[in-house]
């Protein structure tokens, strides 16, 4: 197998060759690094409360991001899309062996777009006949924006919501099913899902059924994964192969560092759906003006993933929160991480650490997410009454993770105090 | 919301609809217009089309009891929430949109001009021909072909004479079969005459309008999504509407002499400055109404339209004053009520009043007083307008200061003394433009009531001052002095009603079938002079309570 480097090199130099990167655009890149490197250095060292530092900073990003953006000859790159193959499509095959799938293309505007792209451009021509979309009371407000836009009539498939947990239950066959069949499924053109959930649970023998059933009956099955995109490290029985559970997936692969944030993914197996999908990209779902320097980012990254040299990052990361998850109880002995058990969920998220708050009397975790915002500087993914969700997604994650267990007790502690002053 | 929905509905249509804000407490049972959500994680609460329920109401409540950041809740108000106006029902028929004038494409510019051709085919329009010297001037009723026919260079007395049948025969078949004519009607026309209802006329003449700033509120039909009816809103100079409208043509604020104002734009302009105090260069609005669907003629739908246009009008044009000719009947007599400020002075060739207001946002923004923004410009316009019928609706100098107008059941509004008043006393006079008709039936309707004749075929319209609220009585206690001056003949005690003989001036063929005055000696019937009894003329001459032009005969 090629190092990262070795393969990311060959395409540049492929390019090179081509005169696609030109050699002094290269120089220049390079001198103003250093040049605007050590003059920023400088700023730092001797003019620290200085604000010229950050609008040079500024001012070098600018002038550096510009360079590269307007260095790259776009004349042998072509447009991402589903069924290309030419240089840019690297990426392509990267997604496809990420994730499985036959046809796969960035989407730009994360899977928020990839989700109004399905929706309002490759679904009312694939389904022509049909007028209904069943969707998961659980999905974002992308895929509502795709049914307004779209002119679907909607329908809600309303999950169990578990109220200690503060959290919904994964979406049960049955329910689904009774609901096609009291709606018509000939009717139906397609169910949305989104899986995992926020909160990062699921039931993949659940949504194995729900599939199948659905396929039998001529209804397409989306599936957000926004929050699966490093789907590829979880056993088959915790995050089973696409093609079990749907017909077109989209995620946004950022949440995990895997491409810049501006973009998503979109992965099927079926060629017409992939064609019509070209056509929406064409058609201004992704601007003829791409930047290609995030392409290029992200097949780095992607490659990188690939080749196996991000595997140790992983695998710190999910240690981490592993080690997170046990050491809850530690900050407060009422405190508890929720578990797919408690809500009737098969599996969930390595990443996703829903700490459960209601044990603890007029504690409430949404003060407890602000007091953390405000006064320590850590955003938390989300807060209700009772719960609290924290993401240990990322590699920075790990890195920190002194800083973050010891900002959690002591935000933890300030909101108790807080809260039974006020009590 | 938190409860099972498996019910279809139609976000679309919800997010598109007009909407207004409630507070949330009163939102159960509403549909929604927005999205709620937190973000993240950005999963909405709430949805376009879905009905609030306790569940959502109460989830709601306690993430804003909590200091959530909620996003779609009105900033304006925290707990204010956009609902659908009204429920969205499967049988509603029509999509009524308002697009700004600038935002009309150009086949959608053809889609009007061909309504407005369908529309404008038939009476009461008679614009059927126009010469292509002059395409965007159809050919009014009235006048003199021949006469036109000599201008356009038609010398041979029998072109001329075969151009002026064949444009009548034109004009009479239009009315017949008024939505039927179209450019493919084979029509021979004399030469250089076109149908104003060619297609390509049409849409020039349209789309000239539709190049000024303003509004174009389309209902279109569901199924088939046809146009089925129209508002124009546009806004320009008082001197480009002369041009551009119909108010050129004979009869506008005529004496009812068939003359073309085109060719007398000075005149025009005078009146206009002298009734509304606008100048030819002051930009004002107008509007049209063309509605041939009868469901939405006179139905919930034209208000619709109406709510949908005030709506989209922005603050710079609600603030203008509108001029526009709007029928006192039919769909668009919705429209002339919601304009009409104040009496109207002018009235076009096809019986259509000139209504004036002082403000667009007077007339139409009522519609949507639930729109907190426009609020303040509905506060100034009812300042406006009181103002400015404080400027226009006192009585004149010649009204006697001891009378006052109020109610009075069956005849409307009557005039009362307020203190008592001696025999002899003026107690007001007939002031206004003089019209020229052989007959009262001859004027338009809304003048008829509120003039006096003062000449074999010369009437008054006294639109000012108090004479056109005094009623008729068959046993008067006032009389007519000179010609349009109204006096007492006798001394009126305080609180009585004062009330003159209508055929101490009228002569002409008007009648009142029914006289409600009430007397002993009613006679059942208001008719002319000549209708008098003729001991009923032996008194009203010894007391002088005729009018001259009578006494002369």
């Amino acid at each position: 197998m090629h190092s990262v480097e070795d393969r990311v090199s060959k395409n540049m130099r492929d390019l090179t060759e081509k005169n696609a990167v030109r050699a002094t655009l290269i120089i220049s890149f390079a001198w103003r690094l250093i040049y605007h490197g050590f003059r920023l250095i400088r700023l730092t060292i001797f003019e620290t409360k200085s604000k010229s530092v950050s609008s040079y900073f500024a001012e070098i990003f600018s002038q550096l991001w510009d360079t590269a953006e307007h260095s790259i000859s776009h004349a042998d790159f072509d447009l991402p899309s589903a069924l290309g193959a030419r240089p840019v499509h690297n990426v392509s095959s990267c997604l496809k062996k990420l994730y499985g799938g036959k046809y796969a293309s960035l989407s730009f505007g994360g899977s928020s777009g990839a989700l109004l792209t399905i929706l309002t451009a490759v679904l009312p021509k694939l389904k022509r006949d049909r007028k209904i979309i069943l969707f998961d009371d659980m999905c974002h407000q992308s895929a509502i924006g795709g049914l307004i836009f779209g002119r679907w009539e909607a329908i809600r498939l309303s999950r169990i919501f578990d109220p200690d947990h503060q959290t919904a239950q994964p979406l049960k066959f049955e329910t689904v099913r009774e609901t096609m069949e009291a709606h018509g499924a000939d009717r139906i053109a397609a169910l949305i899902l989104v899986l995992p959930t926020y909160d990062g649970f699921r039931s993949p023998s659940e949504d194995k059924k729900i599939y199948a059933y659905a396929k039998s009956k001529g209804i397409l099955v989306i599936v957000d994964g926004a929050w699966d995109s490093v789907r590829f490290r979880e056993s088959q029985e915790s995050a089973p192969p696409l093609e079990t559970i749907c017909d077109v997936w989209v995620s946004s692969p950022h949440k995990r560092g895997l491409t810049p944030s501006s973009l998503g993914c979109m992965i099927t197996n079926d060629k017409i759906i992939a064609h019509y999908w070209d056509q929406a990209l064409d058609l201004g779902f992704r601007s003829s003006s791409v930047s290609f320097v995030e392409i290029m980012i992200a097949e780095h990254r992607l490659t990188q993933v690939i080749v196996g040299d991000w595997d140790t990052v992983f695998s710190k990361t999910e240690a981490f929160a592993e080690s997170l998850r046990k050491q809850i109880s530690d900050i407060h002995p009422n405190l508890y991480v929720v578990e797919p058990v408690h809500i009737q969920a098969e599996v969930k998220n390595p990443a996703h650490i829903l700490i459960h708050t209601g044990k603890i009397p007029n504690f409430n975790a949404q003060k407890w997410a602000k007091t953390l915002a405000a006064e320590f500087a850590l955003d938390v993914e989300k807060a209700t009454d009772s719960t609290l969700l924290l993401l240990c997604g990322s590699p920075e994650h790990s890195r920190q993770r002194g800083r973050i267990m010891e900002t959690l007790k002591a935000s933890f502690e300030m909101t108790l105090e807080r809260s039974c002053k006020s009590s | 919301m938190t409860s099972k929905s498996e019910t279809t509905f139609n976000p679309w249509e919800a997010f598109i609809a007009r909407t207004e804000s409630i507070p949330l407490e009163q939102a159960k049972g509403r549909i929604a217009a927005t999205t709620i959500r937190q973000y993240p994680p950005g999963i909405p609460d709430v949805i376009p089309g879905m009905k609030y329920d306790d569940g959502a109401i109460m989830k709601l409540r306690s993430a804003i009891a909590a200091d959530v950041n909620l996003i779609g809740i009105n900033p304006e108000s925290e707990r204010a929430v956009d609902v659908v106006c009204t429920p969205i029902e499967t049988g509603n028929k029509f999509d009524i949109q308002t697009l700004p004038s600038c935002d009309i494409p150009n086949h959608i510019g053809d889609e009007i001009a061909d309504y407005f051709r369908v529309s404008f085919s038939g009476a009461p329009y008679f614009h059927f021909a126009c010469h292509e010297s002059d395409p965007l001037q159809p050919l009014p009723r009235g006048l003199d072909y021949a006469a036109y026919a000599v201008a356009l260079g038609l010398s041979n007395t029998e072109v001329r004479s075969e151009c002026q049948s064949t444009l009548i025969d034109l004009a009479i078949r239009s009315n017949i079969d008024s939505t039927e004519l179209s450019s493919e009607t084979p029509v021979t026309l004399p030469k250089g005459f076109h149908l104003w209802t060619d297609k390509d006329v049409c849409r020039a003449r349209i789309k000239d309008r539709l190049s000024d700033p303003g509004y174009v509120t389309l209902v279109r039909d569901r199924v088939s999504n046809q146009i089925k009816g129209l508002l124009h809103a546009r806004m320009g100079t008082v001197a480009r509407l002369f041009y551009t409208e119909e108010w050129s043509n004979p009869h506008i604020f005529s004496t009812f002499e068939d003359k073309n104002f085109r060719d007398e734009s000075g005149v025009f302009f005078e009146k206009i400055n002298y009734h509304f105090g606008l100048v030819q260069s002051d930009p004002v609005m107008t509007i049209s109404a063309q509605v041939l669907d009868p469901d939405i003629q006179g139905g919930e739908a034209f208000y619709d339209m109406m709510r949908s246009l005030a709506q989209n009008v922005s603050p710079k044009h609600a603030q203008l004053p509108v001029l526009s000719e709007i029928p006192a009947f039919g769909t668009a007599h919705i429209l002339n009520t919601a304009m009409n400020e104040r009496i109207v002075h002018g009235v076009l060739k096809n019986g259509h009043p000139l209504v004036f207001c002082r403000q667009f946002a007077g007339g139409l923004f009522p519609l949507i007083g639930a729109k907190k923004h426009w609020q303040h410009l509905l506060r100034m316009a009812a300042r406006s307008a009181r103002d400015y019928r404080k400027k226009y609706f006192i009585p004149l100098s010649t009204d006697n200061p001891n009378v006052i107008v109020r109610p009075n059941g069956k005849l409307g509004l009557a005039v009362y003394a307020t203190s008592d008043i001696s025999a002899g006393e003026t107690i007001a006079v007939f002031t206004g433009e003089t019209y020229k008709s052989d007959t009262a039936l001859g004027l338009p309707d809304i003048m008829r009531d509120h003039a006096i004749q003062i000449g074999k075929d010369e009437f008054v319209f006294g639109y000012k001052g108090l004479a056109h609220r005094v009623c008729h009585s068959c046993n008067p206690n006032c009389g007519i002095r000179g010609r349009t001056e109204i006096f007492s003949v006798r001394n009126i005690s305080k609180g009585e009603q004062i009330t003159w003989d209508y055929r101490c001036s009228e002569n002409s063929d008007w009648v009142l079938e029914t006289c409600l005055c009430g007397s002993e000696r009613c006679t059942g019937f208001v008719g002319n002079y000549q209708s008098l009894p003729a001991s009923f003329k032996a008194e009203y001459k010894s007391k002088n309570m005729i009018s001259d032009w009578l006494n002369a005969l």
